[in-house]
């Protein structure tokens, strides 16, 4: 119990102390690579609030909504099909786990040739580094449910779209959330990585802009945001997985959390 | 055909109809990585409908190995298993399965309403009907009021009530319990034994239990099989002619209860022993020459048909 | 459920961590320098490692090495291929690269947000007009001319390469609104496709992807030389940098390679011929190709006057909030 309650403390201590162990090093540096966080702030306040927020911040984050949710949509779906299909499952198999290998930040010539310049490029890369973590994690899910409940429904014979909305979906949960919170990070990382091709608007290419530019600051500022929208991200995940989860009885309803 | 007279066993009234449950030379071998075992040996015994028979038998004896392949859910190594006739090949309509891991069958995602209600809602019962159903079914088995909560809110012998009233509210015609009062308090124990009598008249339910209790399978039952050990066979069925209704303090204190009570004990003890009881041809044998009546039940209300080499 | 909470600690403490590794290797350039000169990094003693991005013009240092200008002047070269200015200029500045080749551009930005860079020697300067690259538009796009490239999607290698200044500098020049446009960086090899099919409107393009893009598209057309439009011939196109640590550091090495190179720009110039066939290799290209491409003509030495050009239109442009003094650059 309490250490559980200081876990958050703790978890505070080395980010603070490496914020201010920053601030330290670049006040005395003195080098334009590293600017102290003030500068790194003022930047960040006039590249992404305000106009910067609509012209920037917000296609990309529509990007990555888009994207991440094509990629968990068509990722469940496939996943879904894999963990009922145990033939096309092995059939498969070998092909997904090399997808997995693949970086798709690699792939991004690839998906500029075959999607084009826009937001469906973007759209299409993320969508493509969420599905299969989701596909693998989904159709494992199923599979490995306790074969009890394969049992009552074969007993009960309960079968179609409610044994899978409502036996091995719910079963699998645990798994298919854990996938999709990895996957948010992933998301947030390739959203940036793809604006930088093929798109002149986007958090990414006016982090690409500032690089190029030596605006370190601006550059500073970028990855201040995506580490910000990271946290942001998975914490709110976090939070919602965690109701999701003790909404379906799969945590005690008493614990505490963080 | 002196049965049919007997008032305990309603169920022999119908006795020219073929029975509702008849399992034929059941073997199961299991195949592990380790080898196989050999877990049911040879099992035949007929139910009849209305009847209720309990399996008991040393643990390890194949008694939950026998009821997933009367479910349906295993397929025997040798043997048939007929419900009304129609060979088993997967689990049939109209038989419930009380899990002996009671609690790993209920879905903790859903309230204690939603797990009862979900055969019935799968059956096409509709929802105003599947709901007063399941509440029924719940008071029956003292649950009222718990619908709303979670599996996982319910102690042990709550969760495995819920279980049972799952089955109840499905109204099979061919209940299965694999030792479905094994977590319940003493008192609890009696009011579900003495729930379970009265549903054969209720619903004309006909009831196979598996138990470790003897007193219970003897109150319970109108026949109990027992089962050597494994490769298991029936090393006898004890027919149980105890008078109806069946009360826990008469009934018990019968000095033919008591009687019943210490051979089925022995029978469990040591289902090998005596040489005369391994032959399960014979056992088949003399079960069936006991249902065709050529067995005539004596005056004493034991009938206890030991397999004859 | 700990491990949740911890994430966004990590991503804070991998942020801090990049800072910091970055800040150890940048830093060490600064003191580190005047250790390489007596010893091993980054190159020994006559040693210089060049940061480049590829190019035809690296021919010259071929030719350099081919007819011994490099050994005689007791240099050797260890030439790396970097895949941008920008990463180019960030190596020098790292420490990493004694010596940086590239356009303008990245130099220029760098120096004017107060890194102190110096120039060692200008190579390639503008040549005629149609020999410093295009800009492709689908004939049927109604684009005629640079002014009507107003408002328009234009695909451009990156953000801040010099085609990305000259082209609205030439939409101005024709009396457009250069306002407007988007500029969408796109890998050259694949500017040609992006218009054909009407992803872009337009593409900057450079040799030799400009001649198999139009090979390739049979709709498409070059609309023209944007950087000739803009900056007269002879004026800078690319040169060789270093940082001022490394300047004093290896202050006697760079000077001889400062020297070898002016001496291979005036055979060079003879003979571009023999730098073509050099740097073909280098730039990806075949002999025939290689051979069919322009190559201006060498200038070692420039003047901080002759960027003026280039730093006013960074200014009109917002490249730059002012322009930068070039002394301490161009030296
Ligand atoms: N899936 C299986 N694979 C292999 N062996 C099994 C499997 N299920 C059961 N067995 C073995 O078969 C034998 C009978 O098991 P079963 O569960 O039917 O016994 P039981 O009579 O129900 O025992 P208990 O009274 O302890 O519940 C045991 O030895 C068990 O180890
Ligand atoms: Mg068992």
């Amino acid at each position: 119990m309490t250490r559980r309650l200081a876990a958050p403390a703790w978890q505070a201590v080395l980010p603070v102390a490496l914020v201010l162990a920053y601030q330290l090093a670049a006040s005395a540096a003195r080098d334009p690579f590293f600017p102290t966080l003030p500068a790194i702030w003022r930047a960040f306040v006039t590249s992404w609030t305000g106009p910067g927020f609509g012209r920037d911040v917000a296609p990309s984050l529509i990007d990555l909504a888009a994207g991440y949710l094509l990629g968990v949509l068509s990722g469940l779906a496939g996943g879904i099909a894999l963990g009922l299909a145990r033939r096309v499952r092995a059939a498969l198999l070998p092909l997904i786990s090399f997808a997995l290998t693949l970086p798709p930040v690699a792939l991004l010539p690839l998906f500029l040739m075959l999607l084009g310049v826009g937001p469906q490029m973007q759209i299409g890369v993320i969508a493509f580094s969420v599905f299969f973590t989701v596909l693998i994690n989904t159709s494992e899910g199923l599979r490995s449910a306790d074969p009890a409940l394969a049992d009552l429904t074969a007993v009960y014979r309960i079968g179609g779209l409610r044994r899978l909305l409502v036996v091995q979906l719910p079963a699998a949960a645990p798994y298919i959330l854990a996938a999709m919170r990895t996957c948010l990070s992933i998301a947030v990382l390739v959203m940036v990585v793809s604006e930088m091709v093929g798109a002149s608007q986007g958090i990414g290419a006016q982090t690409l802009l500032a690089q190029q530019s030596f605006a370190y600051e601006q550059m500073w500022a970028g990855m201040l945001l995506l580490a910000v929208l990271g946290c942001l991200l998975n914490a709110l995940f976090t939070l919602a997985e965690r109701a999701v989860l003790r909404r379906a009885g799969l945590l005690p309803a008493t614990f505490a959390g963080a | 055909m002196t049965a049919v007279s007997d008032p305990a066993h309603p169920a022999r009234a119908a006795a020219g109809a073929p029975p509702l449950l008849r399992v034929e030379g059941l073997a199961k071998t299991y195949r592990t990585p380790a080898g196989t075992h050999d877990a049911v040996g040879d099992v035949t015994f007929d139910v009849h409908s209305g009847e209720i028979v309990s399996i008991v038998g040393p643990s390890g004896a194949g008694k939950t190995t026998v009821l997933r392949v009367l479910a349906g859910l295993l397929a025997p190594t040798a043997g048939r298993v007929l419900i009304s006739g129609v060979p088993v090949d997967g689990p049939p309509p109209g038989v419930a399965l009380v899990f002996q891991d009671y609690s790993r069958s209920l879905l903790p995602w859903l309230s204690v309403l939603g797990n009862v209600t979900l055969p019935l809602r799968s059956a096409r019962v509709p929802k105003a009907e599947a709901a007063e159903r399941a509440l029924r079914a719940l008071a029956s088995v003292g649950l009222e009021g718990k619908e709303r909560l979670r599996p996982r809110e319910l102690s042990g012998g709550m969760q495995q009530r819920v279980a049972i009233a799952r089955a109840l509210a499905y109204q099979p015609r061919l209940l299965l319990m694999d030792e479905p009062f094994a977590s319940v308090d003493a008192q609890t124990r009696m009011d579900l034994e003495d729930l379970v009598l009265p549903l054969r008249e209720q619903y004309g339910m006909t009831i196979v239990t598996v138990t470790h209790d003897i007193d219970e399978a003897v109150y319970l039952s109108d026949r109990v099989v027992v089962l050597s050990a494994p490769p298991s066979a029936v090393a006898a069925v004890v027919e149980v002619a105890l008078p109806a209704p069946r009360s826990q303090t008469t009934t018990k204190e019968d000095p033919r209860f008591g009687r019943l009570r210490h051979r089925v004990l022995d029978l469990v003890r040591r289902p090998g022993a005596p040489a005369n009881t391994t032959d399960t041809t014979d056992t088949t044998d003399a079960a069936n020459a006991a249902e065709t009546g050529d067995f005539a039940i004596p005056a004493s209300p034991v009938t206890e048909r030991t397999p004859q080499r | 459920m700990k491990s949740v909470f911890l994430r966004p600690a990590f991503a804070v403490a991998a942020l801090v961590a990049v800072l910091a590794s970055s800040a150890c290797s940048a830093s060490a350039s600064g003191p580190a320098g005047s250790a390489a000169e007596t010893g091993s990094s980054p190159g020994a003693a006559g040693q210089l490692v060049v940061g480049v991005v590829p190019s035809l013009e690296l021919g010259l240092l071929k030719v350099a090495e081919a007819k011994g200008f490099l050994a005689d002047a007791g240099v050797e070269l260890k030439i790396t291929n970097v895949d941008s200015g920008p990463n180019v200029v960030t190596g020098v500045v790292a420490g990493q690269y004694d010596l940086g080749y590239t356009a303008y551009a990245p130099p220029l930005l760098a120096v004017a947000q107060g890194q102190p860079l110096k120039l060692v020697s200008n190579t390639s300067t503008v040549g005629e007009y149609g020999t410093n690259g295009g800009v492709l538009v689908r004939k049927d796009s109604g684009i005629a001319s640079f002014k009507d490239l107003a408002g328009k999607k234009i695909g451009t290698n990156a953000p801040r390469s010099l085609l990305s200044l000259t082209v609205p500098a030439s939409i101005r020049h024709a009396g457009g609104d250069p306002s407007g446009i988007q500029l969408v960086p796109l890998p050259f090899a694949q500017i040609g496709k992006a218009v054909h099919d009407g992803q872009v409107d337009a593409g900057v393009i450079l040799e030799p992807f400009q001649t198999k893009a139009l090979a390739e598209f049979g709709d498409l057309v070059n609309l023209g030389d944007s950087y000739r439009d803009v900056l007269p011939v002879g004026s800078p196109g690319a040169l060789y940098f270093t940082s001022a640590a490394t300047a004093t550091a290896k202050a006697d090495t760079i000077r001889r390679f400062k020297e070898a190179l002016a001496k291979t720009a005036d055979y060079a110039n003879a003979h571009l011929d023999e730098v073509k066939a050099a740097g073909g290799p280098l730039a990806g290209l075949s002999a025939e190709q290689a051979a069919k491409l322009p190559l201006g003509p060498f200038k070692p030495r420039i003047q901080a006057g002759e960027l003026d050009t280039l730093t006013t239109l960074m200014v009109e442009f917002a490249w730059l909030k002012a322009k930068p003094d070039l002394s301490g650059f161009v030296g």
